[in-house]
């Protein structure tokens, strides 16, 4: 899909920078493989560290 | 990092009863698409909503709003700060302005889409129908064509960049 979702760009503009920031961490290889690595049960701070995130 | 008030404390704090979303006309609040942060509390969860620097603060004296989208209901009781809480629920109600900031944003975001689907093969004309819908190809001037170009530079520039130079712009 070429056009973005609209709530992909709900998000951005109600959110501003920061989401606009996630669209384009979501695509970086790299963060996608380091995140397929996780598991889900086990908090990972230096995941959250080298990618600069939090998880609620 | 600061506390967040009860609504015990300050009256601009809504305490609020989240319930599962399913009715038609039912306004959705979904905590993963918000700003903001959720602290847990013995009497229930303290929210606190940033939306573009207007923050919002929900004390959820009934369910969660962490499993999804959840129907809101307002704790308004009929006392001296009845006032202050209305103001503050129609506030929150309201729909965000959208400044010019924003848009320009969003058509970031565009850039985006426009370079991702480049990369998977898209072509201009492709990409220009996707993103604007079907018009003259090139447009007069090739302006069209000129302007998906832009886009997906634009967007390439932002992928190289990451997201770090998004949030210190």
């Amino acid at each position: 899909m070429i056009a973005p979702h609209p709530d992909a760009v709900a998000a951005v503009i109600r959110r501003g920078r920061p989401a606009l920031a996630w669209e384009v961490l979501r695509r970086d290889p790299a963060y996608q493989a380091a995140f397929a690595g996780l598991d889900p049960t086990q908090p990972e701070p230096a995941f959250a560290a080298d990618w600069g995130l939090h998880f609620p | 990092m600061l506390p967040i008030w009860s609504a015990a404390a300050d009256p601009r704090v809504l305490a609020v009863r989240a319930s599962p979303s399913g009715g038609r006309d039912q306004r959705n609040f979904e905590m993963i698409r918000e700003a903001g942060r959720v602290v847990r509390g013995s009497a229930g969860e303290h929210v606190l909503v940033d939306r573009g620097g207007a923050l919002f603060r929900l004390d959820v004296i009934d369910g969660t709003v962490l499993a999804g989208p959840v129907f809101l209901r307002f704790e308004l009781p009929d006392d001296r700060r009845l006032e202050d809480r209305l103001a503050v629920v129609r506030a929150f109600v309201a729909k965000p302005a959208i400044t010019r900031h924003h848009l320009q944003l969003a058509g970031r975001l565009q850039a985006l889409h426009a370079a991702e689907a480049r990369a998977a093969g898209a072509s201009l004309r492709e990409i220009a129908d996707g993103l604007f819908g079907h018009g003259d190809w090139p447009g007069d001037g090739e302006h069209r064509k000129s302007l998906v170009r832009r886009m997906i530079a634009t967007g390439d520039r932002m992928i190289r960049a990451g997201p770090r130079a998004v949030l210190d712009t």
